[in-house]
């Protein structure tokens, strides 16, 4: 009996409403809506924030493959590099002249190792601050400033990448080269 | 009573004491900031009123402007209350407070009236705009900070290759110490590059704001704080600019002390 007072008195009006509400369509002005259309207004600013959350994420994964195509540009340069040193070093030189000359150049390779070393490093501390921008939440402003930021570094550290190789490749590779022949 | 007994029970008296004068001394000092902070404060209302354009008359339907009038200068009383409270709890001078009193009751003020107006979008980015101001200050003064001590340590580490190259006369004491010099120099070159980066993030976030203002205050001219609020993003944006400058010839001149270094080890190899 009292439940069917309750149901009666408050439960059927209340459903009423909602039902009412739902299938009314929602003011265009944010200002003036109901609690429920509020509601369905906050659902659909969630999907937006959930659209352009997945965007960023795309475009972090896509400077992510971009800095493991770099890194592995890299590598090879690296193999290069201590593949002559290591024959510089096994130099048996006839006279003092080349010995000198090899001595120099496995210098510079070994300074360019080093420097090529220095720019794996900024590849992994950049692919940190990627990792971490993917995991961020929320839609703000400062995060997507970043990632923009993160994508000019990237260029940045490449562009630094091509100079190195192409001097070792163009330049003192070659020298090695020479320096091994004279042997 | 024991010897024990009324040692402890001096010094918990003795402890109550001093907890009840702390308590007591502070409470009045904190009635007295809170005090000085509303005398300060009183006196910019109505300088904010001017700053946000209160002070003219406004036309239209009377009462419609008596209620807008009122909510404005309410809004700016209490903007201009937090934030010259803020900068008196900080311990800033009467003259700052009131400058941060003023700018941040028109700057409330100013939302109100952009949201009265039904410029609901513009009231938000304002109010946003206007929260990020304080903590892009704070980010901006670190970054200098951090620019700055960049640029002390350059000019030292410059000293240090000069004398290097220059003094050490034994080759192989030269190759181990410049290979150190050498691994310093470029933690220093990624540290300043990360402080550089960070600065260049700042200045995108700073353009984007400063357009947006534009845009605001092409909707609305007549109110002057937007017109403040412009010009401090611009200030904030120069000195971010020149940060990103000094952290560009510190670098330039880092690589020059690394390449000569590594010209002076591949002579000496």
């Amino acid at each position: 009996m009292l439940f069917s007072s309750v149901t009666k008195y408050t439960l059927i009006p209340l459903i009423l409403v909602m039902v009412g509400c739902a299938s009314t369509n929602c003011s265009t002005n944010p200002n003036e809506v109901s609690r429920l259309c509020a509601a369905r207004y906050k659902l659909g600013a969630n999907q937006h924030l959930e659209d352009h959350l997945a965007a960023r994420q795309m475009e972090a994964d896509s400077l992510k493959r971009q800095v493991e195509d770099s890194r592995q540009g890299l590598e090879v340069s690296q193999k290069r590099a201590s593949d002559a040193a290591l024959k510089l070093a096994a130099v048996d030189a006839k006279t003092a002249a080349v010995r000198e000359q090899a001595d120099k150049v496995a210098a510079e390779l070994k300074l360019k190792q080093l420097d090529i070393d220095s720019r794996k490093e900024d590849l992994r501390a950049l692919e940190q601050r990627i990792d971490q921008l993917k995991r961020a939440k929320g839609n703000n402003q400062e995060t997507i400033a970043q990632l923009n930021q993160a994508q000019r570094d990237l260029m940045q550290i490449k562009q630094e990448i091509k100079v190195l190789t192409d001097y070792l490749d163009t330049d003192l590779l070659i020298r090695a080269e020479n320096a091994l022949a004279y042997d | 009573m024991s010897k024990l007994t009324r040692n402890m029970l001096s010094s918990v008296l003795l402890g109550a004491l001093v907890m009840g004068s702390s308590i007591e001394s502070m409470a009045w000092s904190l009635q007295d900031t809170w005090d000085k902070t509303k005398d300060v404060v009183g006196e910019t209302v109505e300088k904010t009123k001017e700053s946000v354009g209160l002070d003219k008359p406004l036309g239209g339907n009377n009462t419609a402007s008596e209620q807008k009038d009122f909510s404005v200068a309410e809004d700016a009383a209490i903007g201009a209350v937090a934030c010259g409270g803020l900068a008196k709890v900080l311990g800033k001078e009467n003259g700052t407070v009131a400058k941060a009193a003023v700018a941040c009751g028109a700057a409330n003020a100013a939302v109100t009236v952009l949201a009265n107006q039904g410029k609901k979008e513009y009231s938000e980015k304002y109010t946003q705009i206007n929260n990020d101001i304080a903590t892009s200050e704070t980010e901006i003064l670190e970054l200098e900070k951090e620019t700055a001590m960049n640029n002390q340590k350059v000019s030292s580490y410059q000293r240090e290759v000069d004398s290097l190259v220059a003094k050490e006369k034994d080759d192989k004491t030269f190759l181990g110490k410049a290979a150190d010099l050498r691994r310093e120099l470029d933690d220093q070159i990624r540290t300043n590059k990360m402080a550089k980066s960070k600065a260049e993030a700042k200045l995108e976030i700073l353009d984007k704001q400063v357009d947006d203002m534009d845009e605001i205050i092409k909707d609305s001219p007549d109110i002057d704080s937007l017109k403040t609020t412009k010009t401090a993003l611009l200030d904030q944006k120069k000195r971010l600019t020149d940060s990103v400058k000094q952290a560009n010839g510190v670098n330039d001149t880092l690589l020059a002390q690394k390449s000569k270094l590594d010209n002076e080890i591949i002579k000496r190899s």
